[in-house]
């Protein structure tokens, strides 16, 4: 991963995010969020589980919970080829790692804090609760996950 | 309530610490008033220091109403201390509870608001006032002020508490009044309030001790405190006031000599040191010398380690070399649920391996770089000797001794039999034995639901036991030991024992068995139901051990940390409860299987037994009650789920029948084997159908994600030997996902109602034979469900009565019959009894005469009905490898008595009139071959066209093709593809055939099948092989046609 941007990170008015794909958004989290990114894992089927949950791997000897964003964005399946390579973001919640089954991962960039904006209501069908901003990369629009909103156990 | 809240950390420490203290107080106490009048002084001042610690603390954090109850326990203690006070029961009582309410506030200060000390307090002042002098009484009404140089009273302390202080093992003729300043004096200098409170009960005895809310400077601009937070306490020592300073590193002005008065002299003034403020590191050195003075005999006063309060834990750095830490010192951490205490060596060689693991790992990665494969053997070789060190080091670590748990019964003991009135001794034995903490920390709440079973129920009163020649005192035993890698434990009493019989009228009362059941059940087997929900047999529930959890919950808890129960119990001498517990949760034997593609993993603790049968088998061997799918094994009734349905949610009442819940065709699949794992979820036992079975082997546990704690269905997961995961299953989690129920409740009452019908003629294939000798070594059977009795009488009772013999029977005469008369067989020898099979033939009783009666068997086997076929024998079998006649009891007796078959035949006889002109015609639908073929043989006999079919599909077909001819139907209720209630809804739907009658002919009699038979239009039940009762139902339908509703 370009590290050479990992200098920057003490600036106040800039946050490095990592850059992935679910779908058609493109989403970001904090760096300082991810814990590792993964890739070609065998996820193991949890039955019974919410549909979000996607399954469990071993990471390390840690069992950790799978979650599929596809699903999490209620998102259909179209668009994604089955060769697509699908790529996991362990992120921590307190003591225990989650992962986040992601389509791709793209970069790490830095962005200026003052570019952020709030999520609007919904982006592309979901619910903006799950992101705490956007903000715009190049031409696109770059949406920053609520990683604790995503990851609250709903019944 | 004024607290001091500027270090929410320190004030952690203050309950830690506060809970050590506590946690071996009960202990203490117990111990003290066992001693008596006799008592250890050691045991006294280890107590009243314990609580003088915590009075000490209480002030500085402003924790009022901890500290007036310590305090008020401290009075209480010094008298005992000084034998002014005698320990007796009542004063121990008020101490016991003092201490738990400390131990209340200290666990959850949020619930000091709630706790009342009121009641505590007015108690030890009773106690201390009964134990006074006039003198004393008189001081302890007088008060003294103590007023700050400002002249505002900061303490007021009454005489006697002053003059205590003057008098204590520590205190002396001075009085100081301190004065610390929280930010300056103790922030400042790097220590903590609670280490300056150590400091000062090293060399003196605190009176008492406040922060002075009302002297807290004001807030600046800034939002930061400008100025201090004084930290008075009132102090008693016999360290001179030249020398006061130097110990407590403070400046002079903020030492005040008290006199008797109250008044205070100025110390400063009488000090030739004054003014000097002496840097740190001097006053460090100096305080040293008279600390360790004092220290030894704070030591010497602590009698053995198991009873020594542990030093301060941040202290303990500083006097790590004096007083080694004990570690593994039980009593001390028995609340402390999310830390461990792990001893040092033990720390050290987890060090010293992760060390070793550093290095191999070193050497791997050189010899990888050299690509050297003889030296990457050797590190990996290492790797994996270190490894499995390592995993051994940290599984102690999380060994705790049961001691913990045990020692909380000293106390539940003594006060459950105080409040009973009885006497009990309590033996504890093999506290040292350790067991993985998370079971420690589970096993608490099921022993002492036990322990209070044992003391309420088993027990019995002084006056009983003594009536009953025993000891008056009765003891409890709680034991444990290790035995083949399991912790048991034991809890014995010598107490009445459970009474059988109640067990049983309670069972029977519940409804959990019939009474047929109980009669082939062991003794352990009944006793077991006291682990049924909502079982109790104690007449009323008291409130000591009824408290809403039953032995069930108990049962279910254990088993959930993969232990098991066991009770052994004689009436008069006492229960022995007998726990088997692993010693670790953390790795599990298991047996891994498979459905699909996916693994799973069981607990081998739950896992009882493999059974495999062949498809073709499965067919025979599963049946459908109710909504349950079971299998019999060894004359119970297993009900059987599918993982795969658990999987897929699919209810097991979707079934229609066992051959769709197989899911395999016995013709293609024949070769194919069913695998079930026979489970044990609590008290409940089920069987899991799964595709394979692979292997066993110890797994680790893991736990799963919060996203996951709703999935009933696991109970954890672990890592196999491939890296992929498997989910370990919860057992009990899928009984519930599945609704399974246990035999006995309202589900399977249906059940094992039919399982004892079963028991005499069974279903299907099946029948059940009773067989018999005649002449010597010569095998027969008899179709149990014709056998109305068997009796046994004496030979010389029997009579010849007309040619015939016969015997009196009741109030009547029994004809008697031998086979030989009809059948070439070999005739019965002479003995002195015999036995009677009593059966129904023409209308009445008649028995007939055996040698001996051998065995009753359940079989498949082959009906031969040609080759033996003779009078009174209608075929033969191979049962148990022998060539078996069976015997035809019909036949038989209207062999020998052809007018008695006449006159039933008038009775039965069909009377063709009624029916049109024509034969009646009988379709009669039944599975079994041997069951058709004897239907069929009667049926034909009494002159029907029979037609047949091998199941209610076939049935339906062959009555819609003879939809004018057939006449009448019999009809089995279990059978394959269609079964006798869908075969009837279906017949009854076609308007054509609303007036036919059906009857069916089974074994499965009982009000619900009867009751579900009368709704899909059934006329009758008739039980299968009742020749004359099926012969003549059918000749009454034909006359009188369906009952009219």
């Amino acid at each position: 991963m370009s590290s050479n941007h990992k200098h920057n990170i003490d600036k106040h008015s800039k946050m490095e995010l990592a850059i992935f794909n679910v779908g058609k958004i493109i989403c970001a989290l904090k760096s300082i969020e991810v814990q590792e990114i993964i890739k070609n894992q065998e996820i193991t089927t949890v039955h019974h589980a919410p549909d979000y949950v996607r399954g469990v791997i071993n990471l390390r000897g840690q069992i950790v919970t799978i979650i599929s964003m596809r699903k999490k964005f209620k998102m259909n399946n179209q668009g994604k080829s089955a060769s697509s390579e699908q790529q996991i973001v362990i992120v921590k919640m307190g003591e225990e790692s989650v992962g986040l089954l992601v389509d791709t991962v793209d970069d790490i960039l830095l962005a200026d804090t003052d570019n952020v904006e709030p999520p609007p209501s919904n982006i592309r069908g979901v619910r903006g609760d799950y992101f705490n901003g956007i903000f715009k990369k190049d031409d696109a629009l770059v949406a920053i996950l609520n990683i604790h909103e995503i990851l609250t156990v709903n019944d | 309530m004024a607290e001091y809240t500027g270090d929410d950390e320190v004030l952690q420490i203050f309950y830690a610490e506060s809970k050590e203290h506590l946690d071996g107080m009960e202990d203490d106490l117990l111990a003290l008033e066992k001693q008596g009048v006799d008592f250890d002084s050691d045991l006294v001042n280890r107590i009243f220091r314990a609580v003088h610690t915590i009075k000490g603390g209480c002030g500085f954090f402003g924790l009022e109403k901890l500290s007036s109850l310590s305090h008020s326990m401290e009075n209480i203690l010094d008298r005992i201390r000084k034998k002014e006070l005698d320990p007796n029961t009542n004063i121990i009582n008020s101490l016991l509870r003092g201490a738990d309410h400390l131990k209340g506030m200290v666990n959850d200060p949020d619930s000091t608001d709630s706790i009342n000390i009121e009641p505590d307090l007015a108690a030890f002042k009773k106690i201390l006032s009964g134990s006074f002098s006039k003198e004393e009484k008189k001081s302890l009404k007088e008060n003294t002020d103590i007023k700050l140089p400002d002249g505002r009273v900061i303490f007021t302390v009454n005489k006697y508490d002053f003059e205590r202080a003057k008098k204590a093992e520590k205190g002396g003729n001075h009085v100081y009044l301190i004065e610390y300043d929280l930010i300056h004096d103790i922030e400042r200098k790097g220590k903590t309030p609670w280490s300056v409170i150590d400091e000062l009960l090293q060399l003196a005895v605190f009176i008492d001790s406040k922060v002075d809310i009302d002297g807290v400077g004001e807030l600046s601009g800034d939002g930061m405190l400008k100025a201090s937070i004084p930290f008075y306490a009132l102090i008693s020592t016999i360290i001179e006031t030249d020398l006061i300073y130097d110990f407590l590193g403070l400046d002079s002005s903020k030492v005040h000599l008290i006199s008797d008065s109250g008044e205070i002299t100025d110390a400063s003034q009488a000090s030739a040191q004054s003014e000097s403020f002496a840097p740190m590191p001097e006053i460090a050195a100096k305080r040293e010398e008279p600390v360790t003075e004092v220290l030894p005999e704070v030591n010497t006063a602590a009698p053995g380690p198991a009873a020594s309060p542990p030093p301060p834990l941040f202290s303990v750095a500083e006097k790590a070399n004096e007083t080694p830490p004990e570690i593994k010192d039980i009593k001390k951490s028995a609340v402390e649920t999310s830390s461990v205490r792990v001893n040092v060596t033990l720390l050290d060689k987890l060090m010293s391996l992760a060390g070793e693991l550093v290095l191999a790992r070193n050497q791997l990665i050189q010899s990888t770089t050299s690509k050297e494969m003889e030296s990457i053997n050797n590190s990996t070789q290492r790797i994996d000797l270190i490894t499995a060190e390592l995993q051994e080091a940290i599984m102690a670590t999380r060994m705790q001794a049961i001691g913990i748990v045990f020692h909380k019964f000293t106390r539940i003991v003594r006060d459950m039999a105080r409040d009973l009135n009885k006497e009990v001794r309590l033996v504890l034995d093999g506290e040292e034995v350790e067991l993985d903490k998370s079971i420690i920390e589970s096993i608490g709440d099921p022993l002492t639901h036990l322990v209070r079973n044992s003391l309420d129920h088993g027990i019995e009163m002084p006056a009983i036991r003594e009536g009953a020649g025993k000891n008056k005192q009765g003891t409890l035993r709680i034991s444990a030991f290790h035995e083949a890698g399991h912790v048991i434990i034991k809890i014995a009493d010598d107490g009445a024992g459970i009474r059988l019989d109640k067990v049983k009228a309670k069972a029977l009362a519940q409804g959990l068995c019939t009474q047929d059941q109980l009669e082939s059940m062991s003794e352990k087997e009944i006793v077991k139901f006291i682990f049924r929900p909502g079982f109790s047999t104690a007449e009323k529930v008291t409130d000591i051990s009824g408290r809403g959890v039953g032995m069930d919950v108990v049962h279910t808890n254990l088993t959930k940390l993969g232990g098991t129960v066991d009770i052994d119990t004689v009436v008069g001498s006492g229960t022995t409860i007998t726990i088997k517990l692993p010693l670790t949760l953390a790795i599990i034997p298991s047996l891994l299987l498979s459905v699909a593609a996916e693994r799973f993993a069981i607990p081998q603790v739950n896992l009882v037994e493999l059974v495999r049968i062949s498809s073709s088998d499965a067919h025979h061997k599963i049946e459908k009650i109710g909504d349950a799918m079971v299998m019999r094994l060894r004359g119970h009734l297993l009900p059987l789920i599918k993982l795969s349905d658990v999987i897929d949610d699919k209810p097991v009442s979707d079934y229609k029948n066992p051959a769709e819940f197989i899911g395999l065709d016995p013709e293609l699949d024949g070769t194919k084997v069913i695998n079930i794992a026979v489970v044990q979820a609590g008290s409940l036992l089920y069987g899991l159908i799964v595709d394979s079975l692979l292997d066993s082997c110890e797994i680790v546990v893991k736990p799963l994600g919060r996203h996951l704690k709703k999935c009933k269905a696991y109970a954890a997961a672990t890592i196999l030997g491939d890296g992929r995961v498997a989910l370990i299953l919860d057992l009990i989690g899928i009984s519930q996902m599945m609704e399974l129920t246990e035999i006995g409740s309202e589900e399977t009452e249906e059940a094992s109602s039919e399982a004892v019908v079963d028991e005499n003629t069974d279903h299907r294939d099946k029948q059940t034979l009773l067989i018999v000798h005649n002449g010597e070594n010569e095998p027969f059977g008899i179709p149990l469900g014709l056998v109305a009795r068997i009796e046994k009488i004496k030979s010389a009772d029997i009579e010849n009565i007309g040619g015939r013999k016969a015997i009196k029977y009741r109030d009547g005469i029994l004809p008697l019959f031998a086979l030989e008369e009809a059948a070439n067989v070999m005739a019965r020898g002479e003995a002195e009894t015999l036995v009677v099979v009593v059966f129904k033939a023409g209308g009445r009783e008649v028995g007939l005469m055996l040698s001996d009666i051998v065995d009753i068997v359940e079989t498949d086997a082959k009906v031969d009905d040609a080759t033996y076929k003779q009078p009174g024998i209608f075929g033969s079998a191979v049962i148990n490898s022998r060539i078996t006649l069976l015997i035809d009891l019909y036949g038989l007796v209207y062999h020998l008595m052809p007018h008695w078959r006449d006159e039933k035949g008038r009775e039965v006889n069909i009377q063709p009139e009624t029916v049109r002109d024509h034969t009646p015609t009988v379709l009669i639908a039944e599975d079994s071959k041997f069951f058709m073929s004897q239907l069929r043989g009667f049926m034909e006999e009494a002159g029907y066209i029979v037609l047949t079919a091998e199941d209610g599909a076939v049935a339906l077909n062959v009555l819609n093709a003879n939809s004018a001819d057939v006449d009448i139907v019999l009809t089995d209720i279990e059978m394959p593809n269609l079964d006798g209630f869908e075969f009837t809804e279906k017949a009854r739907a076609d308007g054509r055939f609303a007036k036919l009658p059906i009857l069916a002919v089974t074994s499965i009699a009982g009000s619900a099948a009867e009751m579900k038979g009368k709704q899909v239009g059934l006329d009758e039940y008739l039980i299968k092989l009742d020749r004359d009762e099926i012969l003549e139902r059918c000749s009454h339908y034909l006359k009188n046609g369906r009952r009219q509703e």
